[in-house]
């Protein structure tokens, strides 16, 4: 047998590289048992090739040395050959392994002394090229080969069983099956073909090697992408051009110029124009390889990158969940989708990618597939899962549920360990299987979906905390303020209503049944309005018994048919069977609509309350509408005197009245000055608030508010209120605080409590350097600002102790000064005009004078 | 997807894990998988009007709470609304109604209704089962569409007509003969049906209960393997040729196992296991056990390595009474007894099984009268039982009669003979054959010669037994022995027993220290009454 070495040396090399890039790219995968086994044959392959090499250039120690380490390598194929088998057809026995490894260490002795096969010799030929003659094959050769047809028939059967028991899944099977043939036919061709000098084994045992590299892909043991890089395949083609270059051109110039008869120029020509186009169609081919394995990943990454930075900006759990539709249907081939989230219930769907789809379901919490996805696999795909012993566990209507809505896959959004979402998918092509690719881009995908929404999610909730009242369920007095805001602008070109809804003797229900049951008749009433109001509004808890019903684009007239169903309802729910023990609830509405009788936010807030504490005073259970400024009476200070008589007299609702007496009369006792200044304040305020436009109301509550709006004085010593000079620091902190001092007094007061803005707001200026909360403009009450002037106009123009009172021209000059930084400009302005007029009775001196 | 194509698409690994996966469970995904499935046959019952009738008020939300509220049932609980086939009452409207005998010609039948999802679950883990049966290792069994089932079993609305049915569904197996399709044939020529098909074709299955089992194989060599009037296969009569040679050089009887060489050999019901080695020598395979009942369902199967069943974990809920207070209960028809779940069963211990059944079933704690035994448990794997008997107060012969105390006292008050006070027991002969044996005292006026008494006895006993339950009938040709054994103890021995041990001797199924105690009793001069002075 004689070989010639130069193809054998060129097509080893050729083959060593490849062995050795296999073997350093699939040291870099998972190790598993196939993959392992598989190394173990690469290392085996580059043993065999690299000694064949080393032989053939007789590099030290010598040709027998590298012979024998090849020949080893050769005899160890089969053992290596069939372990591989073995583990990629996870076999459990281990008898034939044990058997072939013995028989082929047995073979190492024999191996190692010529005793099977002996080195060959070289023989020069009178050209300079090498032949290896092979003298002497012993009859001892038997004994490698009968391993040899044992390892073969054992596989065989190996690879049957495998097709039967593996059914379909088996494609691996074939393609080892193929691999061997190719293999051995390569073998064959090595030894009998006479006068070869074409290393036929080597070529097979590249391409053997590039055919298990495909059953392990097949079988999902190794992302192509994780082993193979762009540079390696560049690699690999400037390989298929250096080996064309070797082996085409002179052969193809030989033909060119022998067979067809051309010159050497054209022949070159020719080949170079052949060997382009071979090239050109090679990288053609690689770079279609390139981009089917990684423009499809590039193009997810770049997908996941711009999914990732839009979630984890986002703070709506709907956006997040509506983006992680987006991504998953442009990458995956999905019909379908659902998202439940975690809740009380189990996992409830809350988004589907169609807006028609069923979306009344959730999945139980003790679901098996919500198991099987804690315990087992990030995703579940349905196929796989229907058979699996967990399947038997799931409930008829869950099986019904998923075979509706058409799953074919789960993928599980995680808190840690915990299940915080399922993400299901319907593939547009039912029943079909996911690539890991596919299921690699929707693990992470959730994965970063249950990030974002976890934070949104938390978001969300301290947002709801924030504006929910946890007793009724509805929205609670700092979302009301907001809200109202954000609406009365949205409704600029429009209307927009608000009804204050106060529940009636809700202390004395306590009193009778108890707080719980008080809480619960709250509940209850809450339930009511969010019922009545629907989506056309938006119901707040504003205070311990008060609600306000805000009606975006809604009249009066409209707000007052929806307070009578409100009332109706109400007065309903201790009606029904089991409540009937507990007296009947009432509400008080007050409303008040704007542009009609409001022009801001606060001023549509502070006449809605108005409105419902004058529902209350008229005997409760009452529906009052807040009618708006009235035009100036001709005669202003008759009207005034008409409305606040009534406050004097304690007549109409004006229960407080004696309360109020009896405080001016305590504040006369201390510093008969302050009682008089109040009560001029009081009259001034009143006659500024008819002028104003307010009505009746208004000027009522001004008016008590004016009597009682130094009440905190009482606590200020005497020697500090009448003090003629200057006051220090200290007793100036004291004096600013009298307004603190009015509010505690008057807050404990029963029914007092409306007369608190107007008394709180009485020291605050327009420009916002007032105290004690230094508010600005409209944000201070109307009452509080009409009170403001008159009680400035009133402290200027009276005589003190320590000063004789001012001239009325000054005064109003000071006035006129402070309009826009001190008061509100247009209320100054209507002020001084007044007296100016003589339409205001003056008090004091000055009213002789004016007169 | 059928089960056919399925094992064409599916590779074995796959379809063991999705029908027998079962078997490697933890004992604690057992428990999951039970309680799981009673939550949601609680819901469906609860709701439905047999549900609310039963619970007579009491709304359990738990199985636990259920299990506290809800007294153990039994068919007569049901027999009103089943009986008339309510099927409105029912979690689900059934898709069949199955019927069996209950108790002999006193109450004659029990209907059982199936839920298309029971169906369904039934068919899976009758696959199951057949896996099981014929798997050689986990992933590794033999099933192959038409293959040919020796088939024992009754045409619907018996529980055993189910059988083809449900496999037809899902796969083409050739039935030896189709209970069903051959329903007008009575029970032996369905028997002779089967095995001329299975001469003239081979087979590949073979399932019936134990005696029928056994009742085929004896006639199989009684027949000479259906002598020439069969159509045999060209295989099957070289392998008969060659069966009959074997048998005559070994000087016994041919065998079938000389003839057939079966993949799975199925046999179950009463007594089975008296017929099993016999039937292991004439097949030459060891038959497998499986439990299919018609209020249970399709129960459990051993496997391949024949130590014992696991029961399906989807089929019902199972609940299980150990014996002591089995035996309590019935002494004190109003005690109720303790039972435990699958995680609580001891090996080695009997227990009566008490059942709920999945999937929308009617049975609620429905002691279905089986006594099983633990044959293993513990250590977290699953426990595994065999079949013992009927519980003591019912006694079965071969799975043949129901005979109860008030079945027993019907038969002798229409022979209208003249007996004192008896007891009757189910025992086995030395061959291992059960048969009943009756302890019965004659009163003074009626003693005659004591051998032709027995004798009357005997004959007059039993034709009012076939008179009362058909299937008795069947019993003397299936055993091929007289199923009824009387002895006559002397007048008296039954109440002074009962007087001496201060208790009351059970009529039906006494302890076998009973009966010694009996026979030693009337051995004693000082008997008090009775013929013997006479």
């Amino acid at each position: 047998m004689t070989m010639h070495d130069v193809p054998f040396l060129y097509v080893n090399i050729t083959a060593l590289c490849a062995f050795v890039l296999m073997f350093a790219v699939f040291l870099a995968a998972k190790k598993t048992p196939e993959i392992r086994a598989f190394l173990l044959m690469m290392v085996d392959c580059v043993v065999w090739i690299a000694g064949s090499i080393l032989m053939r250039l007789q590099v030290w120690p010598g040709l027998n040395f590298w012979y024998y380490v090849s020949l080893l390598a050769i005899f160890s194929m089969e053992f290596v050959f069939y372990n591989f088998l073995h583990s990629f057809a996870r076999e459990n026995g281990k008898f034939m392994l044990t058997v072939f490894l013995t028989a082929t260490f047995a073979l190492v002795p024999g191996t190692l002394t010529g005793f099977f096969l002996a080195p060959p010799v070289p023989s020069v030929q009178p050209d300079g090229t090498v032949f290896y003659v092979y003298h002497t094959v012993y009859w001892h050769m038997i004994f490698p080969c009968v391993l040899f047809i044992t390892v073969i028939i054992a596989s065989l059967q190996l690879l049957g069983r495998m097709k039967r028991e593996q059914g379909v899944h088996s494609s691996g099977a074939l393609i080892l099956f193929l691999g061997g043939v190719i293999e051995l036919v390569g073998n064959l061709m090595q030894i009998f073909i006479p006068g070869n000098t074409f290393p036929f084994d080597a070529l097979a045992g590249v391409i053997y090697a590039g055919m298990m590299v495909f059953a392990l892909y097949r079988r999902r043991l190794f992302r192509m992408t994780l082993v193979v890089s762009r540079g390696i395949l560049m690699l690999a083609v400037v390989a298929v051009c250096f080996l064309l270059g070797i082996f085409c051109v002179d052969p193809f110039l030989k033909f060119f110029q022998v067979r067809i008869g051309l010159g050497y120029q054209a022949s070159l020509t020719v080949v170079s124009l052949l060997l382009a186009g071979m090239l050109s169609l090679t990288y053609s081919l690689v770079r279609r390889v390139i981009d089917t394995l990684f423009t499809r990943e590039e193009q997810q990454n770049k997908l996941l990158k711009s999914f990732s930075a839009e979630v984890s900006q986002s703070l709506s759990t709907d956006d997040i969940m509506a983006k992680v539709s987006g991504v998953i249907q442009q990458e995956l081939p999905v019909v379908q989708l659902y998202i439940c989230l975690a809740d009380e219930k189990g996992y409830t769907a809350r988004y589907s990618s169609r807006p028609l789809a069923p979306m009344a379901f959730s999945i139980s919490k003790d679901s098996p597939k919500v198991h099987y996805l804690e315990e087992q696999e990030p995703y579940l795909i349905m196929r796989e899962f229907c058979a699996t012993p967990h399947a038997i566990s799931d409930w008829a209507e869950e099986k019904e549920l998923f075979r509706r809505l058409e799953i074919d896959c789960v993928g599980a959004m995680r808190d840690g360990r915990q299940i915080v979402g399922l993400v299901l998918l319907s593939a547009r092509d039912h029943g079909r299987t996911f690539s890991s690719a596919e299921m690699g881009f929707l693990e992470t995908v959730c994965s970063v979906a249950s990030i974002a929404m976890k934070n949104a999610s938390l978001y969300e909730q301290m947002f709801r905390e924030a504006r929910i009242d946890a007793l009724t369920g509805a929205y609670n007095y700092r979302y009301f303020v907001e809200k109202e805001e954000e609406l009365f602008k949205a409704c600029y070109s429009d209307c927009i209503t608000l009804m204050f809804v106060d529940v009636d003797d809700l202390k004395l229900y306590n009193q009778l049944y108890g707080v719980e049951a008080g809480n619960d008749a709250l509940r209850c009433i809450s339930d009511e309005l969010t019922l009545c109001a629907g989506e056309s509004g938006t119901v707040f808890r504003t205070s311990g018994k008060v609600f306000a019903v805000l009606l975006p684009h809604w009249d009066a007239h409209r707000a007052n048919v929806l307070a009578e169903e409100i009332q109706r309802r109400v007065r309903t729910i201790n009606s029904t069977a089991g409540r009937q023990k507990y007296k009947p609830l009432t509400v008080s509405v007050g409303i008040c609509a704007a542009p009609y009788a409001a022009s801001s936010a606060k001023e549509l807030m502070n006449n809605a309350d108005l409105a419902a504490f004058n529902a209350k005073k008229s005997g409760k259970d009452q529906i009052m509408l807040f009618r708006g400024a009235s035009a100036i009476p001709q005669k202003l200070a008759e009207r005034t005197d008409a409305i606040v008589d009534n406050v004097d007299r304690g007549s109409d609702e004006y229960g407080a009245m004696p309360m109020i007496s009896a405080l001016t009369a305590a504040i006369d006792a201390k510093d008969h000055y302050t009682f008089a200044h109040s009560k001029n304040v009081a009259r001034y305020a009143a006659n500024l608030a008819v002028a104003a436009g307010l009505n009746n109301d208004q000027v009522r509550t001004i008016y008590a508010a004016g009597l009682l709006h130094d009440i905190g004085k009482i606590s200020i010593p005497e020697d500090i209120l009448n003090k003629s000079g200057k006051l220090t620091d200290t007793e100036y902190g004291l004096m600013k605080n009298h307004v603190n001092n009015s509010i505690e007094m008057i807050r404990h007061l029963p029914e007092m409590d409306y007369l608190i803005p107007a008394v709180l707001g009485h020291h605050e200026r327009w420009d916002g350097k007032g105290y004690p909360r230094g508010i600005a403009g409209e944000d201070i009450p109307i009452s509080g600002r009409c009170l403001a002037i008159a009680d400035v106009f009133d402290a200027m123009t009276t005589d003190r102790p320590y000063r004789k009172g001012l001239p009325l021209e000054y005064a109003l000059m000071q006035i006129s000064q402070g309009a826009g930084t001190q008061f509100d400009p247009q209320l100054a302005t209507v002020f001084i005009h007044l007296v100016q007029g003589n339409e205001m009775p003056l008090a004091g001196r000055l009213a002789g004078g004016h007169a | 997807m059928r089960f056919d194509e399925r094992l064409k698409k599916v590779s074995h690994e796959q379809l063991w894990q999705e029908y027998c996966g079962f078997l490697d469970m933890s004992l604690a995904d057992y428990m999951y998988t039970q309680n799981r499935l009673m939550e949601e046959q609680l819901h469906l019952w609860t709701a439905s009007g047999l549900g609310r009738k039963l619970l007579n008020g009491r709304s359990p939300a738990t199985v636990e709470e259920f299990r506290a509220q809800m007294p153990l049932t039994s068919y007569a609980d049901y027999a009103d609304d089943l009986l008339a086939k309510r099927g409105d009452l029912l979690c689900d409207q059934p898709a069949v109604w199955l019927q069996t005998t209950w108790e002999g010609g006193l109450r004659p039948i029990k209907l059982a209704p199936y839920t298309r999802s029971m169906l369904d679950t039934y068919r899976h883990n009758l696959i199951a089962t057949v896996m099981m049966a014929t798997g050689r290792k986990k992933g590794d069994f033999d099933i192959k569409p038409g293959y040919r089932i020796l088939y024992g079993g009754a045409p619907l609305p018996y529980a055993t007509g189910l059988t083809p049915s449900l496999f037809d569904e899902d796969l083409r197996f050739t039935w030896l003969p189709d209970s069903n399709t051959h329903s007008n044939l009575s029970f032996s020529q369905r028997i002779k049906k089967g095995f001329s098909m299975a001469m003239s074709g081979g087979v590949d299955y073979f399932f019936a209960i134990g005696s029928v089992a056994n009742y085929i194989t004896e006639s199989f060599g009684k027949s000479g393997g259906g002598s020439g009037k069969l159509n045999i296969s060209l295989g099957n009569a070289l392998r008969y040729l060659r069966g009959k040679y074997i048998s005559r050089r070994d000087g016994r009887a041919i065998r079938p196992g000389d003839v057939f060489h079966l993949k799975a050999f199925f046999y179950g019901g009463t007594d089975a296991r008296c017929y099993k080695d016999r039937l292991t020598e004439a097949w030459g395979i060891v038959p497998t056990e499986a439990v299919l009942g018609t209020e249970s369902t399709c129960l459990g199967c051993e496997t391949w390595e024949h130590n014992g069943m696991v029961l399906f974990p989807d089929s019902c809920f199972y609940e299980f009474i150990p014996e002591e207070e089995m035996r309590r209960s019935l002494d004190d028809s109003a005690y109720q007894p303790r039972t435990c779940l699958m995680d609580g069963v001891v090996g080695g211990q009997n227990y009566e099984l008490v059942l709920s059944v999945f999937h929308g079933g009617a049975f609620m704690r429905y002691r279905i009268g089986d006594v099983y035994r633990c044959v293993s448990a513990g250590g977290g794997e699953l426990p595994r039982f065999s079949y013992v008997d009927r519980a003591p107060d019912v006694i079965d012969i071969a799975g043949f009669t129901r005979i109860t105390e008030s079945s027993m006292q019907e038969v002798i008050r229409l022979s209208r003979l003249t007996l004192g006070d008896w007891a009757l027991k189910k025992e086995f002969d030395e061959h291992d054959n059960p048969f009943l044996h009756m302890y019965v005292e004659l009163p003074p006026e009626a003693q005659l010669d004591e051998v032709v008494v027995i004798r009357v006895l005997q004959e007059h006993l039993s034709i009012y037994f076939k008179y009362f339950d058909s299937d008795y009938g069947d019993l003397k040709k299936l055993l091929n022995m007289e199923p009824l054994q009387i002895t006559i103890l002397k007048y008296g021995t039954i109440s002074g027993y009962e007087t001496e041990r201060g208790r009351r001797l059970s009529r039906i199924n006494p302890g076998m220290l009973d009966v010694v105690g009996l026979l030693n009793y009337q051995g004693r001069p000082s008997v008090p009454g009775g013929g013997a002075r006479l």
